[in-house]
């Protein structure tokens, strides 16, 4: 079990590891359209264009993901790496306690062993 | 001194770590203001930072459990090694993960090889290393003390993250100034509420994972004992 959680965690390590790579050699991405115009387009079209909060930086006014969907994600993973962490730990105190049960027993049958003896 | 942590301080930590957890949720999404410039996603600001220091807390205690361990080789300090580093290193998969996901609406891109971002991945990347080491090494004196002296040297990365932004710049931005940092008055407190918590949850985790170790060891050390003591009642039974 130990072995098998540690070839999950080395792939894991690679995967993420290696996830950076593309990255290196990736062009950065075009930046969005400048405030001003944005704020223009809004004076001028009111009723046409979507709502945009005028101060937002042109990268936070692209729409093809949402930040709230960001600030979920980052949540959710935050808590799954915790809830996951506090699930290996338990079940290490479980397989524990299983093997100091085991050696109690065993320490019975040796001493009652030297008794007889 | 692990008997009074264990009775004494943990409940204590575990009862605040778990409270100042709630309230910082609650005033994270309830009371913090959204950002003007970075919108909703700045909300990822009051996670990452602490994740990050969280990091660094415990690969200083990597650090130090493993210099401990170099001049006094005793289980103890390399057990608080290891686990020092498996906590920093979740931490620091954390804040690699939340600052992409922040920078991809802050900067308009997932990554970049900035100053510091470069220097935090060196450092998973090390402490990576050490942890899979002490995975697939085995658990020779020899193989303990090559990863003591691994992550006594890895820890060297931490100040030149730290003073990566002054040095050479890059995005990120400087986050202390003379006489503290720029936040409002109403994010400041919501930060500081959520450094508490996750510097609590750390030492919670900590403690718990260095208890169990500790016993993993202790255990082995018996059973190689009660293996003695059956050879020998074997040997005098013939």
């Amino acid at each position: 079990m130990r072995m098998n959680l540690g070839l999950l965690f080395a792939t894991l390590f690679l995967v993420i590891a290696l996830g950076f790579l593309p990255a290196a050699f990736a062009e950065e991405i075009e930046v969005q359209a400048p405030v001003v115009e944005v704020v223009e387009a809004e004076v001028v079209a009111e009723s046409e264009a979507p709502a945009v909060p005028v101060n937002l930086s042109p990268a936070a006014q692209e729409t093809t993901v949402h930040g709230g969907v960001l600030v979920v994600i980052t949540y959710f993973v935050l808590f799954l790496l915790v809830a996951a962490f506090l699930v290996q730990i338990f079940r290490r105190q479980r397989s524990l306690q299983r093997d100091i049960d085991a050696l109690d027993e065993r320490l019975d049958v040796l001493l009652s062993v030297e008794g007889r003896g | 001194m692990v008997r009074f942590v264990d009775e004494k301080l943990f409940p204590v930590a575990l009862a605040a770590a778990v409270l100042s957890g709630l309230v910082a949720i609650y005033l994270i999404f309830f009371y913090a203001p959204v950002e003007q410039t970075m919108g909703i996603v700045q909300k990822i600001f009051y996670v990452h930072v602490p994740s990050a220091m969280a990091a660094y807390a415990g690969f200083t205690v990597a650090a130090v459990c493993s210099l401990l361990y170099l001049f006094k080789p005793r289980e103890h300090w390399d057990v608080g090694a290891r686990v020092g580093a498996e906590i920093g290193l979740l931490c620091c998969f954390f804040t690699l993960f939340s600052g992409s996901l922040w920078g991809y609406k802050a900067w308009g891109t997932f990554w970049t090889w900035d100053p510091q971002l470069t220097a935090t991945f060196i450092l998973f990347l090390l402490y990576g290393g050490y942890v899979l080491l002490r995975f697939f090494g085995g658990t020779s004196r020899r193989l303990k003390k090559v990863a003591a002296v691994l992550a006594v040297v890895a820890f060297v990365d931490i100040p030149i993250i730290h003073y990566s932004v002054r040095l050479w710049g890059g995005l990120h931005p400087v986050v202390e100034r003379e006489g503290g940092g720029g936040l409002a008055p109403d994010i400041a407190l919501v930060f500081q509420v959520s450094m508490l918590a996750f510097l609590l949850g750390f030492f919670v985790l900590l403690w718990l994972r260095f208890r169990v170790e500790l016993k993993a060891t202790r255990l082995e050390e018996l059973y190689l004992e009660v293996e003695d003591l059956a050879r020998l009642s074997e040997e005098k039974a013939r």
